[in-house]
């Protein structure tokens, strides 16, 4: 589903490089749930963005499905990104204005959906997410926990084929972290392909297979001792 | 989607209390002052337009020629002789009507209320050549019959208030009776029409009331009644036009041949020409003398028209600064956004949706406070203006107009900028937006610069007047009532004051003069040694210098005890001195003043006294006790604070030798105050806008001011924790604005001092322009600036630092 031949990103700032990713190329394929570990500043999030189409690469390739996306242009990228990834942050990055519901339709209003069609799916997500009950609420009513459900139900409600997840049990603590995981790895047993970048070795557990980045290399790739069936 | 919008937008709105009321008032404040000032504008424009004919109507003027058939630059007059307009009828085809009008004050009475009304005497076809739609009555006779009266709505509410006023009686003061006349019609007549009218009569009526003007019926002598013809619809102006010289040749060719033969005319052309002025172009041009109503200066409605944009403007950078300023709370919005797939075009259309949201409510609080202002801004124009009385066609299109033109700027930039960011560098905290960015403080300076260009020209505009007001004008102008003697002998009426009233303790004693200072002057035109000169004449009572407490500066006073003073005897000004070349006035001949060769002798010379507006320099002028002109007003210097007493003995004592006519007085400082009522009403109306563009920037300011205070509270924790005291802090906020407000003073001080020069230039007599007048204005927009900055700077600066640091 994914390929990166040699990607690399350097950030110029004042006369200064900063190089933070080297070269790297990686493959994931459909079906599967990668954790990207490493320490701070080591380039996970860079790599992160750039699968997500948030960012663009400085060099290399970039293969989505087999087609070069690596000089998309924001409108391609955005138009790609609907629809096709869902997103899930530290911060979870629910909109404060509006209420749940609403936070999770969203994505459905940029496809054009239409409102009966929005409806079933939202609640659906919601549902998913065990977060139904709340629907009229804002963000702000939840708990932490419960706002990166929410921010979840958001990221799966338009059907995605992948999921980038950026630490996201970074601002929970352990029981509402061990929710969200096992939520994710339904959502990945449920047929979406997830990478998530995290410090948490516990969470990287519940991946089948752990990318180590060090100063913008990958280092080593790890596969989990466990089973999975990748799509026919 | 327009209702995810909506729906973020109103959230936000509520959300955002503060400076959503900052928003919604300056833009309702901008637009308030921008629909009142169009409304100005509107009906400078619009008048005369209810007349359906306009384009066939046509007032005629006249204008003054010199000997080689120039103009001799006088402004033409609207003023025709009688015989004028039927006889445009009867010598051109292309003149189908002519309507001639003619305005007096007469006592008007129904029952027990008698009223000093205008009075127009107006030709019948008044009401079929113009449009005056007749609530009651046939336009096409209403006035035909002599005893007819056409009623104004207003006119026939204040006579007959409920009551049907057809076919009732309202009688009308002609020579001291009262005469009957049939109300006929009652007509819609609006204010901005350049023919208007209270109460009309019949044209030939006013042989009646004034029989003296009989002898004028057929004279071309004698101008006295504005002219309007209606031209036949195939007819076009300049045809009309080519067959005016035949006109005036027939008409003023006897009278002028007589000149000629007397010696006053030597050039073959005539004295005079007609100018044919399109209804269209009397309001809007100054350069005919008024008719029935002032015309008024183009210029002053556009200035108005760019004050209103500019308050306007002033409200849309408001709303720019602020957005700018709240943008980091909307930054991770716009990631989340984009990151789930927004576009850049579906982001611009939400956030310029939310500004037209805005302006909306703006609008709509912006009609409410025009409504209210509508009396207080008719008290400032002088005239009657509502918001009832625009064409709704137009109302809708102006006001759509403001509110796509303010939703368009003041969006512009929220809009642009906000769709722009990216979205990782939004959700990560990345993005530095608003307080120091060289934008906003650039769109506050203009705010600032644009409230200090106000600020000084409002001052400057009082403090000219004031100067105008305080000045010395050579004579004592306050406490003196001027007494229009109107038909009656001045000389007698001024020695009867004189002995009735010698022992009224209210009153310091009378004198007399041909023409009261402010009511126009009467010149002499005559060779001296070889050159034109053209002289004031006064024709005063002898202690005239002495009641006027006028400087004699050499020579002496008029002796009425000496004959030879009333014949041989003149008192000049300064100013004759020194078109003259005296540098010895004293014993001089005027020669030439009294015809070939002859003069009176100057006995003494009175400081230059401002006998017209101080627009102009005094001119050439002398003090002439000349017996063949009479005294036509009399003056009477009143006791300070004993005005009411004086006035009464005034009046009964004209009661007394005069009790047909009425008392008819003025003050001479009214009188004088009149020739700048245009400046002051405009310094008037620039001072409200002055008010208006500082308390819309200083809302911006203000919001501004909180959200800086807002983005600086880790800084200003540090700064706290390392020691500064809450003096220094608040300085350090406040000084970012004073420094804007500084560099706006900068910018405006050279255009205000451009424009107030150019203003100044009107004026003969003006204040000089130091750097007093700048230091004031920009001091005071600082002050206003510092007190708006002070209440978030202080609240910032004894805030718990701790409180700021924890957000981290």
């Amino acid at each position: 589903m994914i390929q990166t031949i040699d990607l690399s990103k350097v950030y110029t700032a004042d006369e200064v490089e900063t190089t933070a990713l080297n070269n790297v190329s990686l493959e994931i394929k459909s079906g599967e749930f990668i954790a990207i570990m490493g320490p701070s500043g080591c380039g996970k999030s860079t790599l992160l963005n750039i699968l997500g189409l948030l960012d663009t690469p400085s060099g290399g390739q970039y293969l989505f499905d087999g087609t070069d996306i690596s000089g998309y242009s924001e409108r391609q990228r955005s138009q790609l990104r609907k629809g096709t990834l869902g997103f899930v942050f530290q911060s979870f990055n629910l909109i404060d204005e509006l209420t749940v519901y609403e936070n999770v339709e969203l994505p459905l209003l940029y496809l054009g959906l239409n409102g009966d069609e929005r409806k079933a799916r939202t609640e659906a997500a919601l549902d998913r997410v065990g977060m139904a009950h709340r629907r009229k609420h804002f963000p702000q009513q939840l708990s932490g926990g419960q706002q990166q459900r929410v921010a979840i139900a958001r990221a799966v409600v338009a059907s995605p084929q992948l999921i980038l997840a950026d630490e996201p049990t970074g601002n929970l603590d352990s029981q509402h972290g061990d929710e969200v995981m096992k939520l994710l790895a339904e959502l990945n047993e449920a047929g979406a392909t997830i990478i998530m970048v995290t410090h948490s070795p516990a969470d990287a557990e519940f991946a089948h297979r752990i990318v180590y980045l060090f100063d913008g290399h990958v280092v080593s790739e790890n596969f989990m001792q466990k089973e999975y069936a990748l799509p026919s | 989607m327009l209702k995810n919008y909506l729906t973020i937008a109103l959230r936000t709105l509520r959300k955002q209390k503060l400076y959503s009321v900052i928003n919604v008032f300056g833009l309702a404040l901008g637009i308030a002052c921008c629909v009142l000032l169009l409304l100005f504008v509107a009906d400078e424009l619009t008048f005369d337009t209810m007349h359906t004919e306009d384009d066939r109507i046509v007032r005629i003027s006249r204008i003054s020629l010199t000997e080689d058939g120039q103009p001799d630059g006088e402004p033409a007059t609207p003023y025709m002789p009688i015989p004028a307009g039927p006889a445009l009828v009867e010598d051109i085809p292309e003149v189908e009507a002519a309507v001639r009008l003619k305005r007096f004050r007469k006592l008007v009475r129904h029952g027990e209320l008698t009223v000093e009304d205008p009075v127009v005497f107006a030709d019948p076809a008044i009401l079929t050549v113009f449009t005056f739609p007749l609530r009651a009555g046939d336009p096409a006779t209403a006035l035909s019959q002599s005893g007819s009266v056409v009623l104004s709505e207003a006119a026939a509410q204040r006579y007959f208030g409920e009551e049907d006023p057809m076919g009732q009686t309202l009688e009308v003061q002609f020579e001291g009776e009262f005469e009957p006349f049939t109300v006929t019609g009652v007509a819609a007549v609006e204010s901005n029409s350049t023919v208007n009218f209270e109460v009309l009569l019949p044209f030939e009526r006013i042989y009646d009331a004034h029989p003296w003007m009989i002898s004028r019926a057929d004279a071309f002598t004698w101008s006295s009644t504005i002219t309007y013809v209606q031209l036949r619809e195939d007819a076009s102006l300049a045809a009309v036009e080519a067959k005016v010289p035949a006109f005036l040749e027939t008409h003023y060719g006897p009278h002028v041949d007589a000149m000629r033969e007397s010696g006053f005319w030597t050039s073959d052309t005539l004295p005079l020409d007609y100018f044919l002025q399109p209804l269209a172009d009397i309001h809007l041009n100054p350069d005919v003398r008024p008719g029935l109503t002032p015309p008024s200066n183009p210029l002053y409605a556009k200035i108005l028209a760019a004050i209103a944009l500019a308050v306007l403007l002033i409200a849309c950078i408001n709303f720019m600064t602020l957005a700018i300023g709240r943008s980091a709370a909307r930054a991770k919005e716009v990631g989340v956004r984009k990151t789930i797939g927004a576009r850049r075009g579906q982001l611009l259309r939400q956030f310029w949706g939310e500004a037209f949201l805005m302006t909306v409510l703006g609008l709509g609080l912006g009609l409410v406070l025009a409504v209210l202002f509508v009396p207080a801004f008719n008290g400032l124009t002088g005239k009657e203006l509502s918001l009832g009385l625009v064409n709704p066609a137009w109302a809708a299109g102006a006001l759509a107009g403001i509110t796509l033109l303010t939703g368009l700027v003041a969006g512009s930039y929220p809009a642009l900028m906000l769709s722009r960011l990216k979205p990782i560098e939004t959700l990560k905290d990345r993005v530095r937006l608003g307080g120091a960015n060289v934008f906003t403080r650039s769109l506050v300076v203009v705010q600032f610069a644009l409230s200090v260009f106000l600020l000084v020209g409002a001052l400057i505009m009082s403090g000219q007047l004031a100067y105008l007001q305080t000045r010395d004008l050579g004579f004592e102008d306050d406490n003196v009532a001027v007494i229009d003697v109107g038909d009656l002998h001045g000389d007698q009426v001024l020695e009867r004051y004189r002995t009735a009233l010698a022992g009224e303790a209210s009153l310091r004693g009378f004198t007399g003069t041909s023409i009261a200072f402010g009511h126009g002057t009467s010149s002499v035109g005559f060779p001296y040694k070889g050159r034109d000169v053209e002289v004031v004449e006064y024709r005063v009572a002898a202690d005239f210098v002495e009641r006027m407490r006028m400087e004699l500066l050499a020579g002496r006073d008029f002796n009425p005890l000496l004959a030879s003073d009333s014949t041989d005897a003149v008192l000049i000004n300064e100013a004759l001195a020194r078109e003259f070349g005296w540098a010895d006035p004293l014993g001089q001949v005027v020669e030439g003043f009294r015809g070939e060769g002859e003069g009176p002798t100057v006995i003494g010379v009175v400081r230059d006294f401002n006998f017209r507006s101080q627009h102009l320099a005094v001119e050439p002028a002398v003090l002439t006790l000349d017996p063949n002109q009479t005294i036509e007003y009399v003056l009477a210097r009143i006791v300070p604070g004993h005005t009411p007493e004086a006035l009464a003995a005034l009046e009964a004592s004209w009661a007394e030798f005069a009790p047909d006519l009425p008392f008819s007085y003025s003050f001479l400082d009214e009188d004088l105050a009149a020739f700048y009522e245009n400046e002051a009403r405009w310094a008037e109306i620039v001072r409200y806008a002055t008010l208006f563009a500082l308390l819309v920037a200083c809302l911006g300011l203000f919001g501004l001011a909180s959200l800086a205070v807002a983005q600086r509270t880790k800084e200003i924790g540090i700064r706290k924790v390392l020691g500064a005291s809450v003096g220094s802090i608040a300085a350090l906020l406040a000084k970012g604005f004073a420094g804007l407000v500084a560099v706006s003073g900068l910018i405006a001080a050279p255009l205000a001092y451009l424009a107030g020069q150019r203003w100044l230039e009107g004026f003969a007599y003006r204040i000089d322009l130091g750097p007093g007048v700048f230091l004031l204005a920009g001091g005071l927009a600082l002050l206003v600036a510092l007190l708006t900055v002070s209440a978030q700077a202080l609240r910032a600066a004894t805030a718990d630092p701790v409180q700021s640091l924890r957000y981290e």
